[in-house]
């Protein structure tokens, strides 16, 4: 364990607690404050993943403008009726927690089963028993993960840049198809939320 | 405080490489940063006193040591042994950390600011605490949190006009981050980058011959642009709305007491000050010296003195602008205000942006 | 047992992946029983967040190590966050302003008051 690894044990629990209280808190504002602080443990996961520019554009744009949206729109129509609501019918609730158990079970065997340290394309399904005796994730990979190159130059602007202004195999008609849908997002919203125009 | 030394620890993450040692040192400046970083708000407070004295013709505090030099302290003492009211109606918890997250972000962007350097030829000679290559737009991101402690705190108070001061300056605060937003990305267009030492280090030398080229001879425009939106960021007047007192009942602080208050107080001359050390390191050449001064000095102890002294009489300076502009300009109303940020400054920032992309694009 | 662990390392890909999709699965859970359509919105918010996650964690522990390929195999996976972020700026702005719409329709931002369309 070097200092990573406890940074990343750290921010991992810290993000699962505070997305469960964010499911379960009953008052809105309490659950945009949660969301916005889950927020930063992945962005220090990010930053240990060495995605320097994805680690701040997250903090900018989901903390700094999506939530900041959200809390605005929340304190504004103030919505303390449903406090009082009880919540939906247990069966439904149960069924819903099955339902994303199931969802994580299945993930998590497909991830302890598949070599995915390896590389990819000639990964095969390791023995179903091999990986069920020795438990879990950790067990599973043959040969651990090359750790992420941590020199801060590897997801820096100048990379994400290049890779996505490539002037042959770029993204910038992506990129354009998204601007472009943020615009039309923007007249859309105005349209939608405004009185009168 | 303990937020601010694990931010720190995290900015310097890419560093991890430098030596078993790195944290401790890490954790000392950043220490060192906070300390100097209060004090300098304190002062900055002293400042104001005297500068508005000045304008307004009176002499302004002078009993507490020196020509009142000590004032900071008296004041910041009585701040703290105020009786510390958390009043029945309140929402606790938002009521407690709203004060600290209005607090937060101004202290930590002071952890990518480059003060100084000792080589002013390379970047990454820097004093900085941490130099990321993203340094502009993590200001920019800290910048924007600093909604949250205005809004949580109004709404906590649990009091209509508090929550209509809350909202009113958030409102204010996204409406003029879009084109301040917009003015930075004209600047780093023609910056080519986002790492601000590196920024500083294009500053240097002379544009058109007798201009030091810093980025406000540049991008004229940006730099007017961005500098109004400080200036609406750090509720200074004219765009201090968010605490009329006369007209609109304070605003979200109405509720709040004793440290609390003053930790809005002081979080808000720490947001002034590092809002003007990013204008004087953005546009205004951080630490570059004009005219290749830079040339006469041996890399070492003299440059690094020499660039940290002109770091701060920029920032100084930038300083005392603001002070003098508090004291001279009358508030606007909400709806002026608003107009000249979506109707006046976003337009001008969007068509400086397009100026920008058919003249400088190299 | 804790000290097999403490020699284990512990930031590998198949733990990121977990965590995303603990995350994911924590937030599919919001959005099928909550009531409050902020706090459903919110959930989505969780879920997007964990996909970012994995395609993060695939590119860095997987093609950062790989020189060999073109850039844009590289960073391919982070660019697809930048766009997976952006398309979430956008529907955080439409949804929330759809939220708003109905909140004047019915004073409400309960689920069950907009069952209008159902037989």
């Amino acid at each position: 364990m070097d200092f990573l690894d406890v940074l990343f044990l750290g921010c991992a629990a810290l993000a699962v607690v505070l997305a469960v209280l964010t499911v379960s808190v009953r008052n809105a504002v309490t659950a945009a404050f949660t969301l916005v602080a889950m927020f930063f443990p992945v962005a220090a996961i990010f930053l240990a993943l060495s995605a320097t520019f994805l680690a701040v554009i997250q903090v900018l744009v989901y903390a700094g403008a999506i939530m900041v949206l959200f809390t605005f729109v929340i304190m504004m129509i103030n919505p303390r009726r449903e406090e009082a609501v009880e919540p939906k019918e247990p069966d439904f609730r149960l069924a819903a927690a099955v339902f994303a158990a199931l969802f994580f079970l299945a993930t998590t065997h497909a991830v302890t089963t598949y070599a995915l340290s390896d590389d990819y394309e000639t990964a095969a399904p390791a023995p179903a028993g091999e990986a069920g005796a020795s438990g879990g994730a950790k067990a599973a990979a043959p040969a651990p993960a090359p750790a992420a190159k941590v020199d801060g130059k590897w997801g820096g602007p100048k990379e994400i840049g290049e890779a996505l202004f490539n002037r042959d195999q770029g993204f910038t008609f992506q990129f354009e198809a998204v601007s472009v849908l943020i615009l039309v997002a923007a007249v859309g919203a105005v349209v939608l939320a405004k009185r009168r125009l | 405080m303990i937020m601010a030394c694990a931010g720190a620890l995290l900015l310097r993450l890419p560093g991890t490489g430098e030596g078993s040692l790195w944290w401790a040192w890490t954790l000392l400046w950043a220490f060192a940063l906070f300390n100097v970083l209060m004090v300098t708000a304190g002062l900055l407070v002293y400042a104001e006193r005297k500068v508005c004295a000045r304008i307004q013709n009176r002499i302004g505090p002078n009993r507490v040591g020196p020509a009142g030099i000590l004032q900071w302290i008296a004041d910041a003492v009585k701040l703290f042994l105020k009786e510390d009211i958390v009043p029945d109606h309140v929402n606790r918890f938002f009521y407690i950390v709203g004060p600290f997250m209005a607090f937060f972000p101004g202290m930590v962007v002071f952890g990518v600011m480059p003060f100084g350097t000792a080589n002013t030829a390379d970047p990454g000679a820097a004093f900085a605490l941490a130099s990321l290559d993203v340094g502009l737009v993590f200001v920019v991101a800290l910048t924007s949190i600093a909604v949250y402690g205005v809004a949580y705190g109004g709404w906590a108070s649990n009091n209509k006009f508090s929550l209509l001061g809350g909202l009113r300056s958030s409102a204010q605060l996204i409406s003029y981050e879009i084109p301040m937003g917009l003015a930075l990305i004209s600047l780093i267009m023609s910056a080519g980058s986002l790492s601000l030492p590196e920024i500083v280090t294009q500053q240097q030398g002379t544009f058109l011959g007798f201009l030091p080229n810093w980025y406000c001879f540049h991008q004229p425009v940006a730099f007017l642009i961005f500098w109004v939106c400080a200036f609406a960021e750090g509720n200074r007047l004219p765009f201090d709305l968010p605490e009329a007192e006369p007209e609109l009942v304070g605003g979200y602080h109405t509720e709040y007491s004793s440290m609390k208050f003053g930790m809005f107080f002081l979080g808000e001359y720490a947001a002034l000050a590092s809002m003007a050390a990013f204008v004087v390191t953005l546009f205004l050449g951080g630490w570059a010296l004009p005219y290749g001064v830079e040339a006469m000095l041996t890399p070492g102890w003299q440059t690094a003195a020499a660039t940290v002294g002109c770091f701060l009489v920029k920032w100084a300076l930038l300083l005392f602008v603001y002070l003098w502009v508090r004291w001279t300009l009358p508030r606007f109303r909400y709806d002026q205000l608003m107009r000249l940020g979506w109707k006046g400054l976003l337009p001008l920032a969007l068509a400086n942006i397009f100026v920008t992309g058919v003249l400088a694009v190299r | 047992m804790v000290s097999a662990m403490l020699l284990h390392q512990v930031f590998t890909l198949e733990n990121t992946l977990l965590l995303a999709a603990l995350l994911f699965s924590i937030g599919a859970y919001g959005v099928l029983t909550r009531r409050n359509l902020l706090t459903v919105l919110m959930s989505l918010e969780i879920m997007l967040n964990a996909v970012n996650l994995v395609l993060v964690a695939f590119n860095s522990f997987q093609w950062s190590a790989r020189p060999a390929f073109e850039i844009q195999a590289r960073t391919g996976g982070q660019v697809f966050v930048m766009m997976i972020i952006a398309v979430a700026a956008a529907e955080a702005a439409v949804g929330l302003a759809i939220l708003v719409t109905l909140f004047r329709k019915k004073q409400s931002v309960d689920t069950r008051d907009f069952q209008r369309l159902q037989g």
